[in-house]
């Protein structure tokens, strides 16, 4: 309750600055005060628009994330089984992190439709990243263990439970967490460069175009609000894993 | 069991140059020498973590229970399911509790317990699993001398007829329960 009641008081003077600053400025089609794009966002979630576009976006940003979170899984898995497999897959990686997101959207876009775009786009930004800390959690398991489980022939299904699962976990709920926010801006950026007919993307390129700039401020309110929530449950959910599984694992 | 021949070395540094001894079969068996005279290679090798030698071992032992010089633990498994962990027993664990004296501690995690405490679990995982041969690297040395001489002759008499290969720097202790003692130098 605490904690709830001061996180609402953070917002409350986040907003109040954000008020002041809009006052201060005096330009309300540029720079809106909160109010007016509150005002907006109430009269946008009026519109059935709305519901469907948030719907898209969302449901291309999380697809996104799914599938970067099974590929970087399984690619991290298959190279910690042997060093070839992680030395062909380096190259891959590598381009992947270092190649600017822009580039990948107006390439990719180039032979597949919008919505796909995004998607691929949002599994680029969660790849790399759930990759690198599953195989680093992989790699840095405890070796001691490693040959006790040797010597006792200890069978697979207890070693996944009593000492891969604990010791991935926490790189793996940090990867997720830290991709999700990364995802989610990527995700709207590339909606924004390749505008799919519905999509949180193309309402923020609308609002840019005609200058309508409080709809620019309720749709980005919109993507921050949505990215939170998505966090927030991602948090609990992962919260209910690990002390279902980890805490106490049973053999 | 015969070993035989056995050459190792570590990169320039030679451990065994054809070394040849023999471990008695249901014998308390202790290995004593100096620090880094190679006894704790020479369990890793009979215990088939290290291939890397020349030689041959004459054996066909298929259940090692070891002890290494640490407690390897499972920090998220409670004493109960680190030793349970390394068989598909459902027998009770309450009398290697007891001789361990850990009979109250059960459910606690590795985290709680002391360092003698932890040796004590490492033991009772090797007993629970009843291997062919016990092969220990120091197990008694965090423990103080009166739970020794409590619970030494407890472990032995429940281990009577296996055979027993330990590294131990306590010449008292190898004097009062050695049956065979291997020296190296």
């Amino acid at each position: 309750m605490k904690k709830a009641l001061k996180t609402t008081l953070i917002v409350f003077i986040w907003l109040v600055i954000w008020l002041v600053a809009s006052l201060l400025i005096n330009l309300p089609l540029l720079f809106p005060s909160p109010i007016d794009v509150l005002v907006r966002l109430f009269q946008l979630l009026g519109t059935s628009e709305f519901y469907l576009s948030t719907m898209f976006s969302f449901g291309r940003i999380i697809l996104g994330i799914t599938i970067g979170l099974l590929s970087g899984l399984a690619i991290a898995l298959l190279c910690s089984i042997s060093k070839h497999i992680y030395d062909f897959f380096m190259p891959l990686i590598a381009i992947v992190k270092s190649t600017p997101i822009v580039a990948f959207v107006f390439l990719v876009n180039l032979f597949v439709g919008s919505g796909y775009t995004i998607v691929f786009i949002c599994v680029l930004m969660v790849f790399p990243i759930v990759f690198a800390n599953i195989y680093q959690g992989i790699i840095g398991t405890d070796k001691n263990l490693l040959e006790l489980c040797k010597v006792y022939k200890i069978p697979y299904k207890k070693r996944l439970k009593a000492l891969y699962l604990p010791g991935v976990a926490p790189y793996f709920f940090s990867s997720l967490l830290s991709s999700i926010g990364l995802a989610w801006k990527a995700g709207i950026a590339a909606e924004i460069l390749c505008t799919p007919r519905i999509s949180i993307g193309i309402e923020i390129f609308n609002a840019k175009t005609y200058i309508e700039y409080i709809d620019l401020f309720a749709w980005i309110l919109t993507v921050v609000i949505l990215s939170l929530i998505f966090e927030l449950v991602v948090t609990k959910l992962l919260k209910l894993l690990s002390n279902k599984f980890l805490t106490k694992a049973e053999v | 069991m015969k070993i035989e021949n056995l050459s190792k070395r570590f990169g320039k540094k030679v451990v065994f140059d054809d070394y040849t001894t023999e471990i008695l079969d249901n014998k308390i068996n202790y290995l004593v020498g100096p620090s880094g005279s190679g006894k704790t290679t020479l369990l890793r090798i009979l215990s088939g973590l290290d291939k890397d030698f020349n030689g041959s071992i004459d054996s066909n032992l298929q259940k090692i229970s070891i002890v290494f010089q640490e407690p390897r633990l499972f920090p998220n498994l409670t004493i109960e399911e680190n030793i349970r962990i390394v068989s598909e027993s459902e027998d009770s664990i309450d009398e290697i509790l007891k001789i361990v004296e850990l009979e109250n501690d059960a459910k606690l995690l590795p985290k709680e317990l002391s360092g003698g405490m932890k040796m004590r679990v490492a033991l009772a995982r090797a007993l629970f699993y009843d291997g062919d041969i016990f092969i220990m690297d120091e197990p008694f040395s965090a423990l103080d001398d009166e739970l020794k001489e409590r619970m030494i002759p407890k472990i032995f008499k429940l281990l009577k007829n296996k055979t027993i290969l330990i590294v131990s720097h306590d010449l008292n202790e190898v004097k009062k329960y050695g049956e065979h003692i291997i020296e190296i130098n």
